[in-house]
């Protein structure tokens, strides 16, 4: 059994990375339809997918994120994300955020839990997104 | 609006795997090249859990209504393969004010399993 002590783990309030995207009008027609959408309709309703913020993936090096966080990658899998909604953002708004991480639990097994946040904010500093991932790195055998 | 969602969608292809790696920025090679997933002792490629998300987060926004979500969010339980079609199902389990709070389920049609768990809020 590994030692809980001995998991190398990340500080709260660490910031791994930041990101800057811009929202596109073709972006969010390939993810409608990836997503199984009607891109239409999206576009007329003009309201963003509920999972968008995560094409901030494009805009992000994972592999630094894991680096930084001085995790495993063969262990390491996202357990849960989830979104909250402020302020409308749509087509021609860039969205910017930092991830930062904001929770760290280490099981006895080993197993290691981090919280990431991202604030991703308009232009204007108002918040049109909270991003909140659960990363999972299972003990070392 | 109903106070259920319930809905199967078609198999999920690797085609649509490969427009979402393209969507959303996901190249973990685990989800689009089958050698490298075979290599790494997977029967085949898999869905990313955020494609799962982002179906089931489709059919709620229809549901509930794009312009009233306050939050949703998952925890990943399951791989989703190529083939896999799946069950969506949402209930409203209680309204606090404005605010339906509501649960939500994805299964694999053909085995059952339960791929994805998760939670929206949304104004009623």
């Amino acid at each position: 059994m590994t030692d809980a002590a001995a998991v190398p783990a990340p500080e709260v309030g660490l910031v791994v990375d930041s990101v800057s995207f811009p929202i596109e009008e073709g972006k969010l027609r390939e993810f409608a339809i990836a997503s199984g959408g009607d891109p239409d309709a999206l576009l007329a309703a003009g309201v963003l997918p509920p999972t968008f913020a995560a094409v901030a993936g494009h805009w992000r090096d994972q592999a630094a994120m894991v680096d930084r966080l001085a995790l495993d990658i063969r262990r390491v899998v996202v357990g849960a994300s989830e979104w909250e909604y402020g302020a409308p953002a749509w087509i021609g708004d860039r969205l910017s955020g930092d991830r930062v991480v904001t929770g760290v639990e280490v099981k006895t097994s080993g197993m290691l839990l981090i919280t990431l946040t991202s604030e991703l904010r308009r232009q204007d500093g108002e918040v049109a997104v909270t991003q909140r991932d659960t990363i999972i790195q299972v003990p070392a055998r | 609006m109903s106070d259920t969602l319930h809905r199967t969608t078609g198999p999920v292809t690797r085609t649509q795997i490969v427009r979402f790696a393209g969507a959303a920025g996901d190249f973990n090679p685990m989800h689009h090249d089958e050698v490298f997933a075979r290599e790494a002792g997977s029967d085949s490629v898999f869905a990313m859990g955020q494609l799962t998300a982002a179906i089931l987060g489709e059919a709620v926004a229809g549901w509930l209504g794009r312009d009233r979500l306050l939050g949703y969010g998952v925890r990943f339980k399951a791989k989703v393969l190529p083939g896999d079609a799946l069950v969506l199902s949402g209930t409203v389990d209680r309204e606090r004010g404005e605010v339906r709070e509501c649960t939500l389920q994805a299964t694999c049609e053909a085995s059952g399993e339960v791929v994805l768990t998760g939670w929206a809020r949304a104004r009623a």
